[in-house]
């Protein structure tokens, strides 16, 4: 056997191991613990509490109270996926695409992270 | 020895049957929407698009020396020994890099078909993995045609272009909207 082949069957091995680790891994994350109900709030919640409000204000017209869609695109459970990079999300929602407006001259940066946040985390 | 068309059925199936399991697992599966970010990226899709285009790199000289080994391209006489080792070396790095950037898919984000881009990268994502377990069974398989390998394997080059065309590359140009 080569050293190239000792190093192959190497290789392979810990890859198979990473493999299995990683099917595991879908099936035992997949149940994260519940946060107890009186835990106290994250920054997290909060900026999702901020950003609902203002979604209810200036986006649910278009998006749909639930981000389902209407006017505008759906929300719920695509942002992500469209925007990965949630800087580029933010930078839609300050300055504005295909008929949506520019929001950067009436919100300010918190208030556009909030809702960023909002349909990210609190549409599904 | 008589090569044997019909030894490719359960390779293939296998394949299939993965395919199929991870689509229905990503479909089935809540979309967590959780982000893990890797040291030195400042964003999931930039750490995603680095390994996907390190696995593209990978696959494009395993591609090359399967070409050589197969006596394609290069010269006439046959590839050195060390072609071979070297072809399953790359393949098996190309795979163990491309496992953060699948597990985020479907951890994260799910199957999803929102737009065309986005429904293609995830039926193709599903395939490309199928299709690498086929061509991994009918490796070891014996009296397979001499064609399997190489159709095989160009077949998961192009879906795994593909995979990366609608993900890393949009990434890279700054469209991904």
């Amino acid at each position: 056997m080569t050293a190239l082949a000792r190093a192959a069957a190497v290789v392979r091995w810990i890859v198979g191991v990473g493999a299995a680790t990683a099917v595991l891994l879908l099936f035992t994350l997949e149940g994260a613990p519940d946060v107890p109900a009186d835990a106290a709030p994250t920054e997290v919640d909060l900026l999702v509490d901020e950003g609902r409000a203002i979604y209810a204000q200036r986006c649910a017209t278009c998006h749909g109270d639930a981000g389902q869609g209407g006017q505008g695109p759906r929300l719920a459970g695509t942002v992500i996926v469209n925007y990965p990079d949630a800087t580029d999300q933010i930078a839609i929602v300050a300055g504005g695409a295909d008929g949506m407006p520019a929001f950067a001259e009436t919100l300010s940066d918190d208030e556009i992270a909030a809702v960023v946040g909002f349909t990210r985390f609190g549409l599904s | 020895m008589t090569a044997r068309p019909a030894v490719l059925a359960a390779p293939l199936a296998a394949g299939a049957a993965t395919a199929l399991a991870l689509g229905v697992y990503a479909a089935v599966h809540e979309p967590t929407g959780r982000d893990f970010v890797l040291t030195g990226f400042d964003s999931a899709a930039s750490w995603k698009s680095a390994l996907a285009s390190i696995t593209m790199v990978l696959f494009v000289m395993q591609i090359s020396l399967g070409l050589r080994i197969t006596g394609r391209v290069g010269p006439r006489r046959p590839a050195p020994p060390w072609a071979t080792d070297l072809h399953r070396l790359l393949g098996t790095i190309a795979f163990g890099v491309s496992l953060p950037v699948v597990f985020h898919c479907i951890w994260t984000l799910g199957y999803q078909t929102t737009d065309g881009r986005v429904s293609v990268h995830s039926l193709l994502g599903c395939v490309a993995y199928g299709l690498y377990v086929a061509k991994i069974l009918a490796v070891r398989t014996d009296d397979r045609p001499v064609w399997a390998l190489p159709l095989m394997g160009s077949f998961l080059g192009f879906v795994m272009l593909g995979v990366w065309w609608t993900s890393a590359l949009v990434h890279y140009a700054g469209t991904s909207t």
